[in-house]
């Protein structure tokens, strides 16, 4: 039951875990040059190593189980989002409670024609990962239009 | 119309808050001082003073302030020169607060609440102005013209609500109130330390004395200290709520409670009904066993009645079995009876007991570990305050899991219990006002047919999550489906 996210936003979150990894990689080769001229620790950068090769490839293979397990349901009166297999989360938001929603695409998401849709509520925020833009769009004014006709339940 | 400068006494006030401010450089340099930092720390000492001086006159000066038509408008600033507008209708909280020392002036500050959040100009306020000012406020906020269209919060009308209402605090109840409070623990607790704290801090001269003459006192003479430590805790805490809820006043006039209290400093504040995001009946391990309940609102904006706390104070104290019929005086939609909730089946309270000892063995284990690697000769003391640690959080989870519950208590209102800190928590919140819903679970929980519920209600410029966690699927779907009717309810579905 729901919809699942667009099969392109794997792509994204690969490329997501290769630009942590090099980020990583860019502050251990820092740490060696820091080595080489002031000789600091040279664990240092062995560890930020570490961390570059271990957090991509974490990130890497939850992709298939992140992707599997995500869905997003969207009707008259809630959106409704899900996550997760072996440790399961489920959110239930009234239309009626939302107080805005933010369209959002960074360069990874906006190459791949996607968007991240960020609801918020009075207290809470939610958000679904990424939806294509034509999907983002409608989602959007169906929210907003759906929030301005919802009186809340009395 | 002219905007008005702030009476001159507001400058005192304003200096107040602004060394409070620097408090902790203060403290610094009185520290420095003891420890033998003589003129530095002294200049130092006064040139913040100066400083808070020169601030505040300067603010002091350029701080003026309008009551227009449809809204209160204050200038300040002195190089980027700002004016606000707070339209009435979006007033939510007025509080006013009166030292002692105003009071023959008949002065009091005011402060303004709207709901933009977390201190993003939410707030003005106005300092030391005569009384006339918040009545006037107060009454344009309460006629609003009939054109102002609802916020989309403040929907849901209560029903049927009965003409104003009034509750006063007498004398007995004022002291079972205090008595009955646990305020005493930080108190005793900072006294220690200050003790505790008092050798590095004093000078060494000093030190030296009184390590001499403890040392020729008896162990009589230590417990002695201790009981003095303990009765002046208890004495302090015991006066300080007298007069802090000294006179405690409720009433409802219309759509608007308003909680007055206070002996040196009256503080009153007053939010609108639909502004009341929920209900917390609180309730101590000490006053379960006198039977009494604290009931808080929980509001939308800061309706602070202390500068910490952004729960009102609703009824100090009140008879337990009584609670439920008072507070429905001043809040039409709680239920007249209280539900029976589902509770955390016996049989899995031990799961809470588990999860803080897993959580706690975490760092415990790889700390005595540690321990016993640097430091064998600790190794005992160590392992018997980790032991205790365990049996203190144990116990705390053991009486989460025993409070902890749920029910849907009328057509639009869910009744949430939880417990912490040896205390008891029950919610009463509107459908309209649970801003969302979790729910949590697990592959090994799906097998037993449990869950976690959470439910997310806004306080203050917050979130309050309402947490029950180990509930029977079947009352998660109950609520989710009360909540939602066309809630699929994905986790049932595997």
């Amino acid at each position: 039951m729901g919809e699942q996210l667009p099969a392109s936003i794997k792509q994204v979150w690969r490329l997501h875990a290769v630009i942590w990894g090099g980020v990583w990689l860019v502050i251990a080769l820092g740490l060696t040059v820091a080595h080489g001229l002031w000789h600091w620790p040279l664990w240092l950068a062995g560890i930020f190593l570490a961390i570059g090769l271990l957090h991509p490839l974490l990130q890497f293979s939850f992709i298939p189980y992140r992707y599997a397990f995500g869905r997003y349901l969207i009707t008259e009166t809630a959106v409704y989002l899900r996550s997760g297999f072996v440790f399961r989360k489920e959110e239930a938001v009234p239309i009626s409670r939302i107080q805005n929603v933010t369209l959002e695409a960074g360069p990874l998401l906006a190459s791949k024609g996607l968007q991240e849709v960020q609801i918020e509520t009075a207290s809470t925020q939610h958000s679904i990962a990424g939806v294509t833009t034509a999907v983002a769009g409608q989602l959007r004014d169906r929210i907003m239009q759906l929030a301005q006709e919802a009186r809340d339940d009395a | 119309m002219t905007p008005k400068h702030l009476p001159v006494l507001a400058l005192v006030l304003m200096l107040i808050e602004e060394v409070k401010s620097w408090g902790w450089a203060l403290l610094i340099m009185v520290v420095g001082l003891f420890k033998g930092g003589g003129l530095q720390a002294l200049a130092g000492g006064l040139a913040i003073l100066a400083l808070c001086l020169v601030l505040v006159g300067v603010r002091y000066g350029r701080f003026t302030y309008l009551l227009d038509v449809d809204a209160v408008t204050i200038n300040t600033g002195l190089f980027v020169r700002k004016v606000r507008h707070i339209p009435y209708a979006k007033i939510q909280t007025v509080q006013r607060q009166q030292w002692f020392f105003l009071r023959p002036f008949h002065l009091e500050s005011v402060t303004l609440e709207t709901s933009g959040q977390e201190g993003k100009g939410g707030e003005a306020a106005l300092y030391a102005v005569p009384l006339s000012v918040a009545t006037a406020i107060e009454a344009r906020r309460h006629h609003p013209k009939p054109t102002e269209p609802t916020p989309a919060m403040a929907s849901q009308a209560a029903p049927a609500t009965p003409a104003g209402s009034s509750y006063r605090i007498d004398a007995h109840d004022l002291n079972v109130f205090a008595l009955t409070s646990l305020g005493f623990i930080p108190i005793i607790t900072g006294m220690f330390w200050l003790i505790d704290k008092f050798t590095d801090l004093a000078p060494d001269s000093w030190q030296h004395t009184i390590d001499n003459q403890m040392a020729h006192l008896a162990v009589v003479l230590l417990a002695a200290l201790v009981v003095i430590v303990l009765v002046i805790g208890l004495a302090v805490s015991y006066l300080n709520i007298l007069q802090r809820y000294f006179h405690f006043t409720l009433t409802r006039t219309g759509e608007t409670l308003t909680a007055t209290r206070g002996l040196f400093k009256t503080i009153s504040v007053s939010v609108r009904l639909n502004r009341i995001q929920a209900l917390r009946f609180k309730q101590s391990l000490l006053r379960q066993w006198c039977g009494l309940t604290t009931i808080q609102a929980l509001t939308a904006s800061n309706a602070a009645d202390d500068e910490k706390e952004n729960d009102l104070v609703m009824l100090p104290v009140v008879r337990t079995a009584a609670s439920l019929a008072t507070a429905r005086r001043f809040v039409a939609w709680l239920p007249a009876i209280a539900p029976t909730l589902t509770m955390v089946a016996p049989t899995h309270r031990w799961y809470y007991v588990r999860n803080v000892i897993i959580g706690n063995l975490v760092w415990l284990v790889p700390g005595l570990v540690a321990t016993g690697i640097w430091l064998p000769s600790w190794l005992g003391w160590a392992g018997l305050g980790a032991v205790l640690w365990l049996v203190f959080f144990g116990a705390q989870a053991y009486n989460a899991a025993r409070q902890s519950g749920v029910a849907v208590a009328a057509e639009t209102i869910l009744c949430v219990q939880t417990g912490s800190w040896w205390a008891r928590e029950r919610f009463y919140v509107r459908r309209a006002n649970i801003q969302s819903l979790t729910v949590k679970n697990s592959v090994w929980l799906a097998q037993h047919n449990l869950g976690h519920l959470e439910v997310n209600v806004r306080a203050g410029d917050s979130n309050e999550t309402l947490t029950v966690n180990y509930l029977p699927l079947a009352t998660i779907t109950e609520i989710l489906t009360w909540y939602q009717p066309t809630a699929p309810f994905l986790l049932a579905t595997d």
